[in-house]
This record gives C-alpha cells, sequence and structure tokens, in this order.
C-alpha cells in the first residue's frame, strides 16, 4: 500500500475527504480489493486504537473518582473544626505530660536515694528478711506495649528511591517541570514536589511511574487515602516500572490510613511472595505487628 | 477541583477540541456528585452502577466532541451528561423508581435521543477482544502513542514536543511504524483466528 492511500484512507476515517475525492474513493473501494481489505485493517486498528484510548481514560476517571471519594470520606469524618479541637486537645495533653516531667515531685518527703548518685553514697539497707508470701517483684521492664498502626507506619515507611531516580546534571540547562518534581521528590521535599507534580502538563501527570512518586509524596505528607486510591489503580495499570513496588506502598497506605484487615492480607501475600523485593520486609512488619 | 466555575458547553467543547485533557476531569468531577443524588433519585442502582453510567456519559461526550459529532449543544452540557447517563442506566436497570417527565434533562432525552447515544463503529464481542489482544502485544510507548494521535486527535507537533522529539519527520516515522506494527498484528490474529 503507497503513502498516497495510507493518507487517504485516514482522511477517509476523518471524514476529509472532499467530494470528488469521496465519489472515486467509494468506486475503488467496490473495484479493488486490496484496497478494500487496506481501509478494513485501517478500521480495525483505530477501532484497537480507541479501545485501549477509551480504557486509559475510563482508568484515569475511575482513579479521580476514587479520589474524590476518599475526599469526601475524609471530610465527613474530620470536619475542619473537630480536626482543629482535637489538635488542641493533643497539644493539651502533651503540655500536661511536659509539665509533670519538668516540675519536681511534691515536695512532701525528702528523696532518699536520688538516682544520680554514686552506688557507694547510699546508705547499706538491711537485708530485708525473705518470708514465704513477698510479693513477687516486678519485671525490670514493663511489658511492651503492641504498637499501633501508625507506629508501624512510621517504622516501616521510606519513601521509595532508588539509583535510577537520582537527577543527571545537565549543566545550565533548566529543569523541566517533571524533572523539577524529580528533584524535589529526590532531595525529600515532598510537599514541594507535590505542588510541582499539580503544574506538569497533563499528558505528564498520567505517567505512572511519576504517579507512584507521586503516591509516596502523599505517603510521606500523611495523606494516605488518597495514596491508597492512586496505587490501587497504578496497580491495576500495571504500567508502572515501580510494579514490584506497588503493593508493598500500598499495604503502608491501608495501614496508616486504618485499612488493617486489608494491609495486613497484603503483607502477607508479599511475605508469601519469594519474587517481591519486599518479602523480608513484610515479614519483619509483620513480625512486629504480632 | 474544576477548573471552570460554570462551563458554558460550547466552552467545554472549545477546550477539549483545542487538546486540553483538563477539562474532561473536571467536567466529570463538577456534575459527578449531583449526577449520583439525581439519578439515585429515579433508579435502583448502587454506586458502581452510578460511576459506571457516569464514565459512559462523559467518555461519549469526549468521543463526540474529538471526532467532530459534536461541534455545539443548544443547551447545558450537565444536561446532555445527564441524558446520556440516564440512558446507560435505563438500558442496564429495567426498574426505574420513577420518571419525572418535566426538567431539562427530559427535554433533552426527548429531542436529542437519537443522535446523543449513537455508539461510534462497534465491533462484535470476539473482534473486540481480538483487537485488545493485537493492542496489548504493542509496545507501551508505541500505544501511548497511538492513542495521542488518534484517540485524543492531538496534532504532530503536539506529539513531537511532548515525546521530545527532534522533528515531525521524526514524530511522523515513529506513529507510522506503530500503526504498521499493529495492522500486522491485526491481520495475524485474523489469519491464526485468535
Amino acid at each position: 500500500m503507497e503513502e498516497h492511500d495510507i493518507e487517504l484512507i485516514e482522511r477517509y476515517y476523518r471524514n476529509a475527504l472532499t467530494g470528488p475525492e469521496q465519489t472515486s474513493f467509494q468506486e475503488r473501494l467496490s473495484a479493488d480489493n486490496d484496497f478494500r481489505e487496506a481501509v478494513e485493517l485501517h478500521g480495525d486498528a483505530l477501532d484497537a486504537i480507541s479501545g485501549e484510548g477509551r480504557s486509559t481514560l475510563r482508568a484515569r476517571l475511575s482513579q479521580k473518582g476514587r479520589e474524590l471519594d476518599a475526599r469526601a470520606v475524609q471530610q465527613q469524618r474530620w470536619p475542619r473544626w473537630l480536626a482543629g479541637l482535637s489538635g488542641l486537645f493533643v497539644i493539651a495533653v502533651a503540655g500536661w505530660f511536659l509539665l509533670k516531667k519538668v516540675l519536681p515531685a511534691t515536695p512532701s518527703a525528702p528523696v532518699e536515694a536520688p538516682a544520680l548518685l554514686p552506688d557507694n553514697a547510699l546508705p547499706a539497707r538491711p537485708a530485708a528478711p525473705a518470708t514465704p508470701r513477698e510479693t513477687p517483684a516486678p519485671p525490670l521492664r514493663p511489658k511492651k506495649k503492641a504498637p499501633g498502626a501508625g507506629q508501624l507506619f512510621a517504622e516501616a515507611f521510606r519513601p521509595y528511591k532508588d539509583v535510577s531516580l537520582e537527577p543527571a546534571r545537565r549543566g545550565a540547562e533548566p529543569l523541566t517541570p517533571s524533572e523539577q518534581f524529580q528533584q524535589l521528590y529526590w532531595e525529600g521535599k515532598y510537599q514541594a514536589a507535590l505542588d510541582t507534580f499539580a503544574v506538569l502538563t497533563p499528558a505528564t501527570q498520567y505517567n505512572d511511574n511519576l504517579l507512584f512518586l507521586k503516591a509516596n509524596c502523599l505517603l510521606a505528607t500523611g495523606r494516605a487515602t488518597e495514596a491508597a486510591a492512586l496505587l490501587d489503580t497504578l496497580l491495576r495499570n500495571d504500567r508502572t516500572r515501580f510494579m514490584t513496588q506497588v503493593n508493598w506502598y500500598l499495604a503502608l497506605s491501608q495501614l496508616r490510613s486504618g485499612k488493617t484487615a486489608d494491609a495486613r492480607t497484603r503483607l502477607q501475600g508479599i511475605a508469601a511472595d519469594p519474587n517481591s523485593p519486599r518479602q523480608t520486609d513484610a515479614k519483619r512488619l509483620l513480625r512486629t505487628w504480632k | 477541583m474544576s477548573l471552570f466555575r460554570a462551563p458554558r458547553s460550547n466552552d467545554v467543547i472549545e477546550s477539549l477540541r483545542s487538546g486540553n485533557p483538563d477539562a474532561i476531569d473536571a467536567l466529570y468531577e463538577r456534575y459527578r456528585a449531583d449526577f449520583f443524588r439525581w439519578a439515585g433519585r429515579r433508579f435502583d442502582a448502587n454506586r458502581q452502577d452510578l460511576e459506571d453510567a457516569w464514565q459512559d456519559a462523559v467518555i461519549a461526550f469526549y468521543e463526540q466532541v474529538m471526532t467532530g459529532k459534536l461541534t455545539s449543544l443548544r443547551f447545558e452540557v450537565r444536561s446532555w451528561l445527564f441524558a446520556v447517563g440516564y440512558k446507560r442506566l435505563m438500558n442496564n436497570h429495567r426498574k426505574v423508581k420513577r420518571m419525572i417527565w418535566k426538567d431539562s434533562i427530559d427535554d433533552a432525552l426527548r429531542r436529542e435521543a437519537l443522535w446523543m447515544d449513537t455508539p461510534a463503529r462497534e465491533a462484535g464481542a470476539g473482534k473486540k477482544e481480538a483487537l485488545h489482544a493485537a493492542m496489548k502485544t504493542m509496545s507501551p510507548d508505541c500505544r501511548e502513542i497511538l492513542v495521542q494521535r488518534y484517540y485524543q486527535e492531538k496534532s504532530i507537533e503536539e506529539i513531537q514536543q511532548e515525546w521530545e522529539h527532534n522533528n515531525a519527520n521524526t514524530t511522523s516515522a515513529t506513529l507510522s511504524r506503530c500503526l504498521k506494527r499493529l495492522k500486522e498484528l491485526i491481520k495475524t490474529a485474523r489469519v491464526t483466528g485468535a
């Protein structure tokens, strides 16, 4: 098929043929089998491309929908005034504990053996008679409280980095917005990276590799629900080159956003997967979780 | 967050035609909750059904605009979208809770139903699957560039800039190579009956 014919067929499908061109096109369609086949093949290719475009657009809209839903749930759960009030309460409690620590204990009785005195400064204590009824000594350390989801997350979460992400230096050339985003990400300036991401070109914003980094930024800035929705989409798209990491970060997002059952199941899956680069991390986290 | 507060139908169409893909996201977001409320009162449909119908409506609008079939609207874009979403739900859910033929959406449905929901060339299920498989065999770059050119209707120059090609010839050649490859794959699928 000649270049001219391909161009003609493209214009036919774009409804861009002139009247005479249309007439001659139809004549050729009925007389030339090869030509007709080429036209049909082009139509099929366009159908295949449309199908792909449609499913990409649908995935994008679904992602947007999940983000909107997550935002709505968060807003419902935490009205601003309540969030403010909670913040004040936390500050008050923290302040109270701090004051308690800083101020000396009530001076009603003299302190007999301050901890800082050397051992030999202590008066010899008469050995207490051992009695069978003596209550057992309390354990040297209080039993460690099981860590909460927030603590587990804090211990396990490190924004993803590998050498391929290290920004390349290109002399005096100005950075493109996408490079700026990656630079900020690399430097650990996650909020600034998110701000930069918001002004990337729309096409760049749908790049799954950058979206993976965005999800990490969201997690690093405490927006776990949004991160989870985004990572879930990346998992479905199956396009990012960080695919082997997505499950791990999704599990952490779920852990952070309170979906602990989902997080545990996902972590168990990672721990059981010998091909996952996060298998050891998942096992360790599950052990701590117990 | 919407890009615009009260979009006029023809502004949205213009914005899409000029290659602003954000316009479709903004449109999707702007009326989504409203559609859920509106359609939720009329249908015994769950949230996922409403979401699917809403996405179908937005995608149909996008495709109609990008293929040049929809160049202007006589009423609000919201009415168009709601009417299409409504029709999608009607097709999937016969149990209509109640129908009040009195608002602008109903007007749109009555007057424009014939053309607004006309599907594009629809392939049969088996053929669709084969085309999908052929497309998935392509490299991600080829897939993306073909979608940009033939679905998003981007110009060669726009694609050249986005892909940082040296010149438009490189872009054209890449497109041509990818399209040729796709056709070969479809041809092979036809022969093997996949």
